[in-house]
């Protein structure tokens, strides 16, 4: 009995520290988890930080850079527009000078061309008057002659002319002529075989009995007459 | 006087007995008609009057009758009256013929009508045989003896385009001259 008494005794014991190990367990287990959690918060939340520092400082970053790309595009406008005016500027002086170059020259080009040509009619005008003089007294005589030669060799080519004409008007004339033979015959033939097609279609149905008794009559005399009953 | 002239009287004179036979079916249904009478002379049933009565019509009865009676042919007498019908079938089979192609197809009255100008103008019985061929147009195609001749108006027709009778002038004048 007292055996017995002491192993349950001993037995709840063991339970008990048993029970207390474990709790004891699961609490340290529990403060760990929690201790995991909040530095996971902390990381968490230190890195937003370090986001929103990196998203700031590039902000400030582009800021700055696109306010100095400003300023130095606009520098460089007006850089442009101060060479584009010196520029065109030194054009229109270069230009002038060079026209006024060219006028002069040319005035003298002008000039000098204006002489050689003037020397150069004088002395084709005296020339011709020369020949003209020498044929007009060499060939004198010549003229009439030739002029007679000119007035029937003119005579004679209109002769040929006007025959040519007239060959070819009646080569024309015989020409529509013949096609106008052909698309009469052209025509002729069509309206026969109209007319042919319009009787052989028409003229049965609008023949009465009496009209056929009467023609077959007439094809009997006629036959008669050719001598078929004799 | 030769057979064809002896054959030609006789024809002549069965004109009126045959004046009804105007074709050449109407020739064979005629004759017909009278060798079946020539078969039942025998036959003692009926009186000759009857047995015409039987094969043939009223009107070639008495057309038969009458001429028997001008020509003192006794219808009771069955070997005489015989005879008479075999000389009348011959005359019947030996009739002439012709074809005539007309392009519509003939009422009684013109078959009787074209019949008749031959009586009138050649003065004999000739049975026609009428074939209808439309594309004629009209008039006839006359074939008699073996010898063929077109009087249609399409050959009429035909001829006068051919030969240009018709001038087409009106194209320019507004006028047809033919």
């Amino acid at each position: 009995m007292f055996t017995s008494s002491i192993y349950i005794f001993l037995t709840f014991l063991g339970s008990l520290f048993l029970l207390i190990f474990t709790l004891v367990y699961l609490y340290y287990l529990y403060r760990k988890e929690r201790e995991f959690e909040d530095k996971k918060a902390q990381i968490y939340q230190k890195s937003q930080e370090i986001l929103e520092q990196s998203y700031l400082q590039a902000k400030d970053i582009i800021e700055e850079a696109t306010k100095k790309a400003r300023e130095t595009l606009s520098g460089s406008q007006l850089l442009k527009e101060d060479i584009e005016k010196g520029l065109a500027d030194s054009l229109k002086i270069t230009l002038d000078k060079n026209i006024k170059e060219i006028e002069q020259i040319s005035g003298k080009y002008k000039k000098s061309y204006e002489n050689l040509f003037e020397g150069m009619k004088d002395e084709y005008l005296s020339r011709t008057k020369q020949n003209m003089d020498n044929i007009i007294k060499k060939e004198g005589t010549e003229l009439d002659e030739f002029t007679q030669v000119v007035e029937r060799k003119t005579v004679d080519t209109q002769k040929n002319i006007e025959a040519k004409i007239s060959e070819e008007l009646q080569k024309v004339h015989l020409d529509i002529e013949a096609y106008k033979k052909e698309q009469t015959a052209k025509i002729d033939q069509s309206l026969s075989k109209i007319i042919l097609k319009i009787s052989s279609e028409i003229l049965p149905k609008t023949l009465r009995p009496e009209d056929h008794e009467k023609i077959i009559l007439q094809a009997l005399d006629q036959a008669k007459k050719d001598g078929l009953f004799n | 006087m030769n057979n064809e002239q002896i054959n030609s009287n006789k024809k002549d004179r069965y004109l009126d007995i045959l004046s009804s036979i105007k074709t050449d079916t109407d020739a064979v249904q005629f004759s017909s008609s009278l060798n079946k009478l020539a078969f039942s002379l025998y036959e003692t049933r009926e009186s000759i009057n009857q047995k015409i009565s039987r094969f043939l019509s009223n009107e070639q009865k008495d057309k038969i009758i009458l001429y028997c009676k001008e020509h003192g042919i006794n219808i009771d007498d069955i070997i005489s009256f015989q005879k008479f019908i075999s000389e009348l079938d011959a005359a019947v089979k030996n009739l002439p013929k012709i074809t005539l192609f007309l392009a519509y197809e003939p009422r009684d009255e013109s078959v009787s009508i074209i019949s008749d100008w031959f009586i009138l103008n050649l003065k004999q019985k000739i049975l026609l045989n009428i074939e209808v061929d439309k594309k004629i147009v009209g008039g006839a195609v006359i074939v008699y003896k073996g010898i063929y001749k077109n009087y249609s108006l399409k050959n009429k027709l035909d001829r006068m385009l051919s030969e240009n009778k018709l001038n087409f002038n009106y194209l320019q004048t507004g006028e047809v001259n033919e």
